[in-house]
């Protein structure tokens, strides 16, 4: 098992990672006496952080060069040793159906189970993202079936490790980027799926769907209320979060004028909200609105920025296209605060990720960045028991042909007034991009989940085994030899090429706040 | 009156050689099968795989001898202890041999096969070996044939010319799963089936190598082989009716597949 514990005051800014925190050195009895007191030095404050990456994929598929990107997570908040995740892996078998990944054990150790319905033989499902219950033990799955195009089912089962392929809720046409969320409410399971509709009338495309039950699935809502006049569509990445008092936030990219595709796009970010879990038949998502003019325009959704430039279809960053990647999270505790993240910027040399807050759910929001990342994409937040925000992303440095990924997870207390950063991987950009036809090499999407204080997350990197790439270290169950820094194939011993593979963490603070 | 009950029980006996316990025909058996192998049962209530939890359906079983197994995944398991989940509990005791027809399960530190049905082992592994094999290549004859009655043309050729779509098909298109849509210019050199006067007719294909279109066929410019051509309606492309395209593995195959597609396009 492959487990760090370490002081935090091991982060220290490098020529190499310019912008991990600087820090002062911090012993385990200042740590300590940190606890007591208010935090004088933001580095002992922190306390000690267990981190755990394991590569997921198993050792029985050690031989497989694929680009298991797009990865996704699910934490079973009612047995946090029960965890799924998703990435483009195909079926190792070739059959019917495609795998998703399962650990019992805490995420120490992957296996993939063959039940999703509709497998594409070179990359398992098209989108797919997943969670469970929070406290059902039931996993939900939103995926675009592989062996389709744009086609939405969304599935459930109540055994994430049984052999029974998963049951279909729901089945659309016309779908694109399903985003589930789920949460347990009185012992009923509700699930909230946004996705862009392509057959939305129009072109009203952000939608959510409310299948709350498995008897009753709910017509979806078109959340985007304003009237389009262009673009005949919005972005694809549509992103709920759910609340357990029934508040229901979801952030999307309107596009209020378009390009030739590929280019960029004038976006406004957007935010709607609903406070009774979207039940109503009429009216949902319509909880906020902006003022009346000229303060705003009176309508559902508050916009947090606008006319920004979004690149959509064009590679921006390495190779990697970077077009609607946005995330939004609420304080568990606190059904007011609320987190969003997003990317805009019409170049490499422009394009950053922006963290914004709101205090009041989502009536107005901090007028500056909380944090700007440039050259960053991916980014995914969460919020644990305790309020602490947890911010991943993936951020490209130095020049080309010389570029790499690094994995970052910040956690702050203060709103990003001060923060901690953690890289959990960085490695050269020059795997997965398949000779520069393949344009989304990490995938669109990674996540970041909170199951009471601990953050749970996955991404998809460089998979060469090299210790240097890996500073919180790192576990592998395929076969690889550090010492040559090669993959292996089930053999151990016929070289493997090295590709992009989804990887797992896990940080735990111990800091009590 | 003697005779008649010999081919009644002759005629029994070959139908307990082609059928499992479940009823399954040996065809039915190797066409739902992605794994076929010869195995000895060596534990009951056991698993293999520390996600699975065993039960009275979970067996333990060493791989004698690999049938029929997914390239690059499986084909070296002899030897090697799986799981597998037995259609019924009870059934098998341990030391037993049979040929195990399975599907995809789990896969890990170990794996775990899903039975879909058994037999009795033959006396020579190889024999079962060609039959699984025989019965592949009727299955493999089967779609292909299927997707030639739903093809609209068929067509042996040659790619003179690939270039991007026109400017209104490409922008029909935003979308994160972009197909990139290219032409291809295939030189007709036979119809195989359909009806098509022009020497030259242009295919639209995905040049995109995301998830969506990674598995339809690619062109380029020089290449041969035979074309299973429809017109499909596909959401974004306004003029698709102009267009032929062949987006599925099998519309597409090389120059020398072209007397099997002969055979049997009808």
């Amino acid at each position: 098992m492959t487990f760090f514990r370490h002081s935090e005051s091991r982060l220290r800014a490098t020529p190499q990672f310019p912008n991990a925190k600087k820090a002062k050195p911090c012993v385990g009895l200042l740590a300590a006496l940190a606890i007591v007191m208010p935090a004088s030095s933001s580095v002992c404050a922190q306390g000690s952080v267990a981190v755990t990456v394991v590569n997921m994929i198993p050792q029985q598929l050690s031989g497989e060069a694929g680009t298991d990107s797009e990865p996704n997570l699910a934490v079973n908040p009612a047995n946090p040793q029960h965890i799924s995740a998703s990435a483009f892996t195909p079926d190792p078998m070739g059959g019917a159906h495609a795998p998703i990944y399962v650990s019992t054990d805490g995420g120490q150790s992957w296996a993939l189970n063959s039940i999703v319905p509709g497998n594409d033989p070179r990359t398992g499902t098209h989108d797919i993202t997943l969670r469970f219950g929070s406290t059902s033990n039931v996993l939900y799955a939103a995926i675009q079936r592989g062996d389709a195009t744009n086609v939405l089912s969304v599935l459930r089962t109540n055994d994430f490790t049984s052999a029974n392929p998963m049951t279909q809720l729901v089945h659309r046409d016309g779908v694109d980027q399903p985003y589930l969320e789920a949460i347990s409410v009185a012992g009923t399971d509700r699930v909230y799926v946004g996705y862009s509709d392509l057959t939305a009338a129009a072109g009203t495309t952000a939608a959510v769907d409310r299948p709350l039950s498995a008897a009753t699935p709910a017509a979806p809502v078109h959340i985007d209320m304003r009237q389009r006049t262009t673009c005949h569509r919005g972005a694809p990445s549509i992103r709920p979060a759910i609340h357990k008092s029934g508040r229901i936030y979801a952030a999307f990219f309107r596009w209020t004028r378009c390009a030739s595709a590929p280019g960029v796009y004038h976006t406004d970010v957007v935010v709607v909200r609903d406070d009774h879990f979207a039940a109503s038949p009429t009216g949902a998502f319509t909880a906020l609105r902006e003022q009346p003019a000229p303060a705003g325009d009176g309508m559902p959704g508050v916009r947090v920025a606008t006319d920004r430039l979004v690149p959509f279809g064009v590679r921006t960053l390495g190779h990697q296209k970077v077009g609607s990647r946005i995330s939004i999270a609420v304080d568990p505790y606190n059904r007011k605060r609320v987190y969003l993240a997003w990317g805009d910027g019409a170049d490499a040399a422009h394009f950053a990720l922006h963290v914004r807050k709101s205090s009041d759910g989502g009536v107005t929001w901090s007028s500056n960045d909380l944090r700007t990342i440039p050259s960053a994409t991916n980014p995914s937040l969460a919020v644990n028991s305790r309020g602490r925000v947890g911010f991943l992303y993936q951020k490209l440095t130095g020049t080309a042909p010389n570029q790499r990924w690094e994995t970052h997870l910040e956690r702050t207390d203060d709103a990003f007034a001060t923060h901690t950063d953690l890289i959990l991987h960085h490695a050269p950009d020059t795997v997965g991009h398949d000779n520069g036809r393949n344009d989304v090499p990490l995938g669109d999407y990674n996540q970041l989940l909170a199951v009471r204080r601990d953050f749970y997350g996955v991404f998809s990197g460089n998979n060469t085994p090299n210790h240097a790439n890996f500073p919180h270290g790192v576990k592998y169950q395929r076969h690889v030899n550090f010492v040559t820094q090669k993959l292996l194939a089930v053999d151990n011993a016929t070289e493997v090429e090295p590709s992009i593979d989804p990887f797992f963490f896990k940080v735990r603070d111990s800091r009590r706040r | 009156m003697y005779i008649r009950y010999l081919l009644i029980f002759l005629g029994l006996m070959v139908l307990m050689d082609t059928r499992d316990a479940t009823g399954a025909s040996f065809e039915e058996l190797v066409e739902q099968s992605q794994f076929v192998f010869k195995g000895t049962v060596t534990k009951l209530n056991a698993a293999t795989l520390p996600q699975i939890r065993a039960t009275a359906s979970t067996i333990v079983v060493k791989v004698d001898e690999v049938v029929h197994a997914p390239p690059a995944t499986m084909e070296d398991y002899r030897g090697k202890e799986v799981t597998v989940l037995l259609e019924r509990p009870g059934t098998v005791r341990t030391g037993e041999q049979f040929v195990f027809f399975t599907r995809s399960w789990m896969l890990g530190s170990s794996i775990a096969v899903r039975e879909v049905g058994r037999t009795e082992p033959e006396s020579d592994v190889s024999i079962t070996r060609r039959r699984v094999a025989e019965v592949h290549a009727k299955v493999a004859d089967n779609k292909l044939q299927n997707r030639l009655t739903d093809a609209e043309l068929v067509v042996a050729g040659r790619v003179s010319a690939v270039r991007p779509a026109p400017e209104n098909i490409r922008q029909g298109s935003v979308s994160e799963h972009d197909p990139e849509w290219w032409e291809a210019v295939i030189q007709i050199e036979s119809v195989l089936k359909g009806q098509i006067n022009e020497p030259n007719l242009v295919v639209l294909f995905p040049s995109s190598r995301d998830v969506m279109w990674e598995s339809a066929p690619k062109f380029r410019e020089g290449e041969e082989g035979t074309w299973l051509l429809r017109r499909e309606r596909m959401r974004g492309l306004p003029t698709t009716h102009e267009y032929f395209t062949a987006l599925n593995p099998r519309d597409f195959h090389s120059t020398d597949q072209i007397d099997r597609i002969k055979r049997l396009v009808r």
